[in-house]
C-alpha cells in the first residue's frame, strides 16, 4: 500500500513538472510559427520541354554556408512532438508504476517462499557466497564458481 | 523448450553458473542500500552504450562537421535532442554513482583482503568513466568545450619528464585541431569502451569470486548477518530501483535538455568563466590555488605531482589499510572524510 502511495505521488510530481515544463505554456502563435526543420516543397507533375531553347541562366555563385551564431535550445521541433512528449512521459511513468506494483508482489512472494524454506534443498545448501575479510575469524574460502 | 535448454547446456555448459547464482547470497543490513549502487552503474553504462550508438550514426568527427552534425541531431533527427540529453545526463549520473559506490566501499572498509583487486579495478573504472566524460566534452566542438579541452590537455604538461609527450599525444600535435577531435572521438567510441568493458568483466568476476562483503561491525564481532538469495529476491529489488532511475533520467533529460553553442573558433580568445564538468572542478581549483613558482619548479608541477600521489594512495589503499579492527582503519576513515570535504569545498569555491 505504501509503495502504491509512493507511485501515485511520483506520478503527481511528474505531472506537476510537465505542467511547469518550458514547452507546456506555448501560445497558439508560437505553435503556428514556422518551424526550423526541413521544408517540404509540394511536388509538381513533370512538364514537357519547351520547343524553343531557354535563355542561358546567369552564372550563380556557390551558396556560402552561414556560420550559426546562436545557441540551439532543444525542444520539441513540431506540434506533433510537442504533444508526444507529455504523452510519452505519462505513459512511461504509468508503465513504471505498473511494473513496480508487479515487482512488489514478486518480492513479497519470493521472500515468503524463502523464509518458509520452501527451496531449502540441496541446490541452496552448501557453502555460503558471503565472504568476510581475511583475519576476522569467520571461515572463508574460495568461491564455488 | 527442454530440448532448446539441453542444446544450450551441451554447447555452452552454463549449469555451474546457474547453480552458483542460486547459491549467491546478499547480506541484509543497514548498509544494503549501497549494494544497489553497483548495479545502477551497469544500468547507466548500458544506457550510454545504446544512446551513444544512435548518436554515432549521425555524428561527424571533423572540424567542419562536428558542431553541425550535433545541431542536425538536435533539430532534424526525431527525438535526437532527447537522446543526446539522456546520453549526457547518464554519463554524469554514472560518474556520480561510481563516486558514491567507491565512497561506500571506502567507509565500510570493503576493500580489505581478499578484495584488493576488486578495489583496484574499481579505481580503474572511476578513472575510465572520468576520461569518458573528458573526451565526450569536446565532441560538440563549441567554444566552451574547446577552451575546457585546451586547459585539460595542458595539465599533463606539468608532469616531469613525460609531460610534453603526453600533451602532444592527447592533442595529436602542439595545438587543438581536427586531429585532436578525431583522436578524442576514437578514444570515446572505441578505446575507452573496450577498456571499460574489459575492466567491468574483471570487476564483476572478482565480486562473484569473493562474494559481497559483510559490514565492519559484524566482521569485528565475528558473525554472519541475515541474508537473502541474490536470485530472485535481490534481483527483483534491483529491477525496481532500475525502473525508478530510468524514469527519473528520461524525465530530467526531457525537462532540462542540453543546449548546443555555436561552432568553436580556434583563433578566438577563450570565453570568460571556462569551467570543466563538475567532477573535475576540485582538481581545477586545486591547480588554481598553487602559486606560479615554488622553489625551483612551477606550482602546477607540484600540484600535479601531489594529485598523482593522491591517486596512487587511493589505488594502493587495500595494502596500506590491510588489517581489520585496528586504529589505522579509523585514521583512514578520517582522512577519507577530510578528502571528501576538501573536494566538495573546492568544487563550490570554483563555482563562486
Amino acid at each position: 500500500m505504501k509503495r502504491m502511495r509512493f507511485c501515485l505521488l511520483l506520478l503527481a510530481v511528474s505531472a506537476a513538472l510537465l505542467a511547469a515544463a518550458p514547452g507546456a505554456s506555448h501560445t497558439v502563435a508560437s505553435l503556428t510559427a514556422p518551424q526550423t526543420g526541413p521544408q517540404i516543397t509540394p511536388q509538381t507533375a513533370p512538364q514537357a520541354k519547351p520547343a524553343t531553347p531557354l535563355p542561358a541562366k546567369p552564372a550563380t555563385k556557390p551558396a556560402v554556408k552561414k556560420a550559426r551564431t546562436e545557441a540551439i535550445v532543444p525542444g520539441p521541433k513540431d506540434l506533433r512532438e510537442r504533444w508526444a512528449i507529455p504523452v510519452f512521459l505519462v505513459l512511461l511513468w504509468l508503465a513504471i508504476i505498473t511494473l513496480l506494483t508487479i515487482l512488489r508482489w514478486k518480492i513479497q512472494e519470493s521472500d515468503r517462499v524463502y523464509y518458509a524454506k520452501f527451496y531449502a534443498h540441496k541446490d541452496r545448501s552448501g557453502e555460503s557466497s558471503i565472504r568476510p575479510s581475511a583475519g576476522t575469524g569467520i571461515p572463508a574460502g574460495p568461491s564455488a564458481l | 523448450m527442454k530440448k532448446i535448454a539441453a542444446w544450450f547446456e551441451s554447447r555452452f555448459g552454463l549449469a555451474p553458473i546457474s547453480a552458483f547464482m542460486i547459491k549467491k547470497e546478499i547480506p541484509q543490513t543497514k548498509h544494503t542500500l549501497w549494494y544497489y549502487t553497483g548495479s545502477s552503474i551497469l544500468l547507466f553504462f548500458a544506457i550510454q552504450v545504446v544512446t551513444g550508438i544512435i548518436l554515432a550514426f549521425y555524428y561527424q568527427p571533423t572540424l567542419e562537421g562536428a558542431n553541425d552534425s550535433v545541431a542536425r541531431i538536435m533539430t532534424e533527427i526525431p527525438l535526437g535532442w532527447i537522446i543526446r540529453s539522456v546520453h549526457s545526463l547518464s554519463s554524469t549520473c554514472m560518474i556520480a554513482v561510481v563516486m558514491i559506490h567507491m565512497a561506500a566501499i571506502l567507509f565500510t572498509k570493503a576493500y580489505r583482503a581478499p578484495r584488493e583487486a576488486t578495489w583496484m579495478s574499481g579505481v580503474f573504472l572511476l578513472v575510465g568513466s572520468m576520461m569518458f566524460g573528458f573526451t565526450g566534452y569536446l565532441l560538440p566542438w563549441d567554444d566552451l568545450s574547446l577552451a575546457a579541452t585546451k586547459v585539460g590537455t595542458n595539465i599533463p604538461r606539468a608532469i616531469p619528464v613525460v609531460g610534453d609527450w603526453v600533451t602532444k599525444f592527447l592533442r595529436g600535435g602542439d595545438d587543438i585541431t581536427g586531429d585532436t577531435l578525431s583522436r578524442f572521438f576514437i578514444f570515446h567510441v572505441c578505446v575507452l569502451p573496450l577498456f571499460i568493458l574489459a575492466i567491468l568483466v574483471i570487476h564483476i568476476f572478482l565480486i562473484q569470486r569473493h562474494g559481497v562483503s559483510i559490514p565492519l561491525h559484524d566482521e569485528v564481532k565475528g558473525r554472519k548477518p541475515k541474508s537473502l538469495p541474490f536470485w530472485p529476491n535481490f534481483v527483483w529489488r534491483e529491477a525496481a530501483v532500475w525502473m525508478v532511475l530510468l524514469g527519473a533520467l528520461i524525465t530530467v533529460a526531457v525537462l532540462l535538455p542540453l543546449k548546443l553553442d555555436p561552432s568553436a573558433d580556434t583563433m578566438a580568445p577563450a570565453p570568460e568563466g571556462v569551467k570543466p564538468e563538475w567532477y573535475f572542478l576540485f582538481l581545477f581549483q586545486t591547480l588554481k590555488i598553487f602559486p606560479a613558482n615554488m622553489l625551483f619548479v612551477t606550482g602546477e608541477t607540484v600540484a600535479v605531482v601531489l594529485i598523482i600521489i593522491a591517486v596512487a594512495l587511493i589505488f594502493f589503499l587495500p595494502f596500506i589499510d590491510n588489517k581489520p579492527a585496528e586504529k589505522k582503519g579509523k585514521v583512514i576513515s578520517a582522512l577519507a572524510f577530510l578528502g571528501l570535504i576538501y573536494a566538495i569545498a573546492m568544487s563550490v569555491w570554483s563555482l563562486l
